[in-house]
């Protein structure tokens, strides 16, 4: 079954005052799919969010919905919930008036109302909390009941603008894998912004990487994990092993040149480059014949998986090698074996 | 400090010895001046007032003051009291809550010169604002002036003086930036975003407004509501001036009766009425205030000003920029234009009046005129507030100066902590109360003050006296006690210390005490309508007596003098917001 886009934004721009903050931005959303928008702080996400809302305007651009242009439509019609960074609670309501908000405003009635907050409760893991203070509550307790909030209206579109910034690391990584476990339930559409990338992968079906109101690259986890395609990309996403290099092309064949060694791959970009080698491409002895010599001057065990740094040449290069193979010992010489060239990345330098 | 010295292995004799007795008076002397100042000059008449009521029904204070309230004639002026606070109070707040949005939510060309303008109401004498109100909306004032002209009209048709509009547009004039500054500062510190997540949860603009704001606004929206009904429920000058015969608050029925009919009993009750419910709404007032300055979201809120965006939002904007410039800078402008324009004929001249600008009307000020009994050349008013005006300074100085070093100096002592409230009592004190007190209390030796020309200014600085103290303590609080320490150690006896350490840092703080003193006392009318004998009027008087008389040149001299007793508040009040800054800038 192939999902239709349910959201279109076509060329979206927006100024303020000199600053662009989106500056052509345009991504399809399908219809239950969840999307993460990723990106460093200031790249103008949740001024995205803000304008698919309605909240704000729009310089340049169209947000299409079910294949209508709903620029005309003020927020409190579009139907869509918005789920604010630090929450933003009615503070002068408790969480049973926070969550019915959205619902009075539909015009339900007293007895739908209670079902459906009740019902929003159990959802998020709160049952009991509708008389509780919203002031009164930990900061995870808050951020259920935001979502508990943009939730019982039934949107048609969930937007999650980084819910889970001020929440604290273990916390986190169990909140997001709930969350998508409870949107892929109820089937909901949501764009999660984020600047945690650790955060999108889990969460989204589809990553939209944006950087200063541009986006730069949309995929899978997947697909962005293995093939990011820019220099920022690949340093966003948290890439380390960076070497420097030429490449040139003999004999329609492609060359790079660095100071731990020289290849042949596929095909790439000429001149002064940049080589990425991800950290899982090596082995310890394994078949590949592109080999590398260095000294162990790091280790750091991380559960299933072992971080060693490897000084080659005098490039210190970091590899993730599974726990249960044997292990070098700091200090010791080792040799490691790439899986094959095509794991090399190589980017132009200037980029 | 003592133990200090000790541990330095200083010779005995070179000690300073202090024990106990000696180092609680250092603590109780400066206190003395201040103290005294208030316990001869304001509790000492208080008394007094208590006292004369008194005698006016032996059964006592409360059933005098019930008297009082059974006849028709003072219900009816309690009444009026209260209903025309109320109704200014609630004006006030619609014209100011748009304003008041405005400001805390967008950001604009122009917008700190605009709220500079807006807060310049509050501080102008009231004498000025009600000349101002005269030269816009009176029978030769600018409005009328206008439609005659163009409707070509005998008779003024729209005369708002001597009637309750004029008050309340005066009083609206007033308060406004109270509502401004009050509501708007509050609305700024509430998270913006709250009401974005109303909307994106369905609520429409007024939805959003009504159910989120306004609930969240609402201890501020009550706050900024009681202070400006306590400052229209006090109003003297305004409804005197402005609202002729037919009109009385309990302020100006006290004035009446001691003035006019001599029936001091009867003011002293008043007064002491008055001052119950004065006392009673800043206690609820300062309850209230507290409130506000509690945090409202949950989260620290993102300051966030928006721009104006679309044509829309500007035009709306600019629609509630020009109301407020009309209403609180017009009149001001009106006032000094009018000053300087003549359109009608004096008494006993014939002919077409030469129409427009002059100056006659300040040559006039200077102008030797005797004319009736008691009346004094204008020059001759100013050079009395001027006098009257420097007296105040001195004596504020010198029993504020006392006082602010003492607070400044244990800021944490139950002692301070006491006092202080007490030195802050003249300003929840009306004027006219306070002009009153020294007309009872003042009127036998040791303390006959009548003829002396002490009086006015006495009572001028009791009403300064909690502004330049207000000036002083923060100044003196800001001296580290490490640089009295130093030049201690390094051999200056607590005089020397107190004349090169203490008063050069303060110069400035002295210098913004000063001009509260000079200005507050150029302006003041309450008191010193009641207590100025009528060979010695201040500015202000001269003010009142040349609105009463008819004659365009008596008109003309009100609104010339207002003019420039307007001139010199404002530039007092701008010094002040000057050195001001500069202070703290300087720290």
């Amino acid at each position: 079954m192939t999902a239709r886009p349910i959201l279109k934004l076509v060329d979206i721009r927006k100024s303020y005052g000199d600053t662009k903050a989106l500056n052509g931005v345009s991504f399809d959303v399908d219809e239950g799919e969840i999307v993460a928008v990723l990106g460093p702080s200031g790249c103008g996400k949740s001024t995205l969010l803000l304008i698919i809302a309605g909240l704000e305007t729009v310089d340049q651009g169209e947000v299409i919905w079910r294949g209508e242009n709903i620029a005309h439509i003020p927020p409190h019609r579009r139907g869509f919930g918005l789920m604010f960074q630090d929450y933003v609670l009615f503070p002068h309501m408790n969480v049973f008036r926070n969550i019915s908000f959205g619902l009075e405003m539909a015009g339900l009635t007293r007895e739908e109302i209670r079902e459906r907050v009740e019902e929003s409760l159990a959802l998020v893991g709160l049952e009991g909390f509708e008389h509780r203070d919203v002031a009164s509550l930990s900061g995870g307790e808050q951020q259920r009941v935001a979502l508990a909030r943009a939730l019982a209206p039934r949107p048609s579109l969930l937007m999650l603008d980084e819910p889970l910034g001020s929440v604290d690391r273990t916390l986190r990584e169990r909140l997001i894998a709930e969350l998508r476990r409870l949107l892929r339930d109820l089937g909901q559409t949501a764009i999660y912004v984020t600047h945690d990338q650790e955060e999108a992968f889990t969460i989204a079906d589809r990553i939209v990487l944006m950087r200063s109101g541009e986006v730069v690259q949309v995929g899978t986890p997947e697909e962005l994990y293995h093939n990011p395609e820019s220099l920022f990309a690949a340093r966003f996403l948290g890439y380390t092993n960076w070497v420097p290099g030429e490449a040139w092309t003999e004999n329609g064949r492609f060359y790079v040149k660095t100071d731990i060694g020289s290849f042949e791959v596929d095909g790439g970009p000429g001149g002064r480059v940049i080589v990425l080698i991800p950290p899982d491409a090596i082995q310890m002895n394994g078949p590949g014949e592109i080999r590398f010599t260095g000294k162990v001057f790091r280790k750091v065990f991380r559960g299933d998986m072992v971080q060693v740094g490897i000084l080659i040449g005098e490039q210190e290069l970091t590899f993730n090698l599974f726990s249960n193979e044997r292990l070098p010992e700091n200090g010791e010489r080792v040799t490691i074996s790439l899986d094959s060239p095509s794991r090399l990345r190589i980017y132009p330098r200037d980029q | 400090m003592d133990g200090g010295r000790a541990s330095l292995n200083i010779p005995a004799r070179a000690r300073i010895s202090s024990g106990p007795i000696l180092t609680q008076f250092r603590r109780i002397l400066p206190w003395i001046i201040p103290l005294g100042f208030l316990a001869l000059f304001y509790f000492y008449p208080l008394i007094k007032i208590v006292q004369v009521s008194y005698t006016r029904s032996p059964a006592g204070v409360g059933a005098s003051i019930w008297e009082a309230l059974n006849s028709p004639l003072l219900l009816r002026v309690t009444w009026f009291t209260f209903w025309q606070a109320s109704l200014s109070a609630f004006l006030t707040l619609v014209i100011g809550l748009p304003g008041a949005y405005l400001l805390a939510r967008y950001d604009f060309r122009g917008k700190s010169l605009l709220q500079a303008l807006f807060g310049i109401p509050f501080v102008m004498p009231t004498l000025v604002v009600a000349a101002a109100f005269y030269a816009m909306v009176g029978p030769n004032g600018w409005v009328n002036l206008g439609l005659m002209t163009a409707l070509k009209l005998e008779d003024p048709p729209v005369v708002l003086t001597n009637s309750i509009y004029a008050i309340l547009l005066a009083h609206v004039f007033y308060n406004t930036t109270i509502v401004l500054r009050v509501i708007g500062d509050f609305w700024s510190r509430m998270d913006s975003r709250l009401v974005l997540a109303a909307r994106s949860l369905g609520a429409s603009r007024w939805q959003a407004f009504r159910r989120i704001s306004l609930p969240l606004l609402s201890p501020a929206i009550l706050a900024a509501a009681l202070l400006v009904f306590i400052f229209d429920f006090t109003s003297f000058g305004v409804i005197l001036v402005l609202g002729g015969p037919r009109y009385a608050t309990l302020e100006v029925e006290i004035y009446y009766q001691t003035v006019g009919l001599f029936n001091l009993p009867l003011a002293a009750t008043l007064s002491l009425l008055q001052l119950g419910c004065t006392l009673a709404l800043t206690v609820i007032y300062t309850r209230m205030s507290a409130r506000v300055s509690r945090p409202i979201s949950l989260q620290s809120s993102r300051s966030s000003m928006h721009q104006l965006a679309d044509w829309r939002a500007k035009l709306t904007a600019g629609v509630i920029l020009i109301i407020l410039f009309i209403l609180l800078t017009a009149p001001l402008i009106g006032l000094a234009a009018r000053s300087l324009t003549r359109f009608e004929l004096e008494r006993g001249e014939r002919g077409e009046p030469e129409r427009g600008f002059t100056l006659d009307f300040y040559r006039e000020l200077g102008i030797n005129r005797r004319n009736a009994l008691f009346y004094v050349p204008p020059t001759t008013a100013i050079g009395i507030s001027l006098g009257y005006a420097g007296l105040t300074v001195l004596i504020s100085l010198l029993v504020g100066l006392p006082a602010a070093w003492a607070l400044a100096r244990d800021r944490q002592s139950t002692l301070n902590r006491v006092l202080d409230p007490v030195l802050m009592l003249p300003l929840g004190t009306s004027a006219v109360t306070l002009g009153l007190g020294f007309i009872v209390a003042l009127n036998q030796p040791p303390l006959d003050l009548r003829t002396s020309p002490l009086l006015v200014p006495l009572a001028h600085a009791l009403v300064a006296f909690p502004f330049v103290v207000r000036s002083l303590t923060p100044a003196l609080q800001s001296i580290r006690p490490r640089l009295r320490q130093a030049a201690s150690v390094l051999g200056a006896s607590p005089a020397h210390v107190i004349r090169r350490i203490d008063l050069p840092l303060v110069g400035r703080a002295v210098l913004v005490a000063s001009t509260f003193a000079f200005t507050i006392s150029l302006g003041e009318f309450g008191a010193t309508a009641l207590i100025a004998r009528p060979e010695y009027p201040t500015i202000p008087l001269a003010i009142y007596r040349f609105i009463s008389q008819p004659g365009a040149m008596n008109y003309g001299q009100a609104l010339a003098l207002s003019t420039i007793l307007m001139i010199v508040a404002a530039s007092g009040m701008l010094l002040i917001e000057k050195l001001r800054i500069a202070e703290i800038g300087e720290f």
